[in-house]
């Protein structure tokens, strides 16, 4: 599969995915797809599966852009910002495809906090 | 080589690969940005007794990302991801997210598994963590 066709399938992906369009979002993963959640250490297995959390995650998206897409061959990151009431949550996708579909998920979630003054004196702002 | 020639910072061993002098490293969630590599490691310094494992290394093209895990001495393990632009092999930017741990919500237990965490995996246990 082409380079070129793999991030097509991923901007339509994360367009559904904004649009909370579920079956057109799920159609990127392989029905054996898993997805990883390493920080409350949680897998689910299977493209139905991924799609039923989702449809059921308590919390509804307030907006979501998504920052960079980078890739090659059957691996691809995306860094994107899905708010929730506001509050911005950072998001890592890091898909790894067989076949044209993603076969396996991890995905990173990092909330905004407060930079500490100590450390003032040798930091920016990002623009 | 000098002790000086020979000093990696923290973020150099967590990658794998030279930080460039000029290197900029960016902390999206709190909005600050370093530059230079001098400062980077000033900033590092201030972050001691920390443990952590570097568990998977994901390179393509110009981009290396790392997944990674750190113990600040509370005994919760932050899972992080890192991702380099590097150019003629040195991380030239750097962006970090910090990966808070949370309990996993009760609504979705039916339809999540348990992510085995090995010490060889991407996600070290705490008795796999190494001082830095």
């Amino acid at each position: 599969m082409e380079d070129q066709n793999v991030r097509d399938a991923i901007d339509r992906h994360w367009t559904a995915s904004a649009d909370g369009d579920l079956e057109k979002e799920h159609e990127i993963y392989h029905d054996a797809a898993i997805c990883d959640y390493p920080q409350s250490g949680e897998r689910i297995s299977g493209r139905r599966n991924i799609q039923e959390l989702r449809a059921h995650h308590p919390a509804k998206p307030s907006g979501f852009q998504v920052s960079r897409v980078l890739g090659r061959g059957d691996l691809w990151i995306t860094e994107y910002i899905i708010n929730y009431q506001g509050k911005p949550s950072f998001t890592v996708s890091i898909m790894e495809f067989r076949d044209g579909k993603v076969m396996h998920e991890t995905q990173y979630f990092a909330d905004l906090f407060e930079a500490p003054a100590w450390r003032a004196r040798w930091v920016e702002q990002i623009k | 080589m000098t002790d000086k020639a020979a000093h990696k910072t923290r973020l150099e061993r967590i990658l794998g690969v030279p930080l460039a002098e000029g290197a900029v490293r960016q902390w999206p969630q709190s909005g600050e940005l370093i530059r230079g590599r001098a400062r980077i490691d000033e900033v590092e310094s201030h972050f001691v007794g920390l443990r952590l494992g570097v568990g998977r290394r994901l390179a393509f093209g110009e981009t290396l990302v790392v997944e990674w895990t750190t113990d600040y001495g509370d005994g919760r393990l932050y899972r992080n991801v890192t991702i380099a632009d590097l150019r003629d092999g040195k991380a030239i930017r750097v962006t970090d997210y910090w990966g808070e741990p949370f309990t996993p919500p009760a609504w979705r237990e039916t339809l999540a598994e348990r992510l085995d965490m090995t010490p060889a995996g991407a996600w070290p246990p705490t008795e796999a963590l190494i001082g830095d």
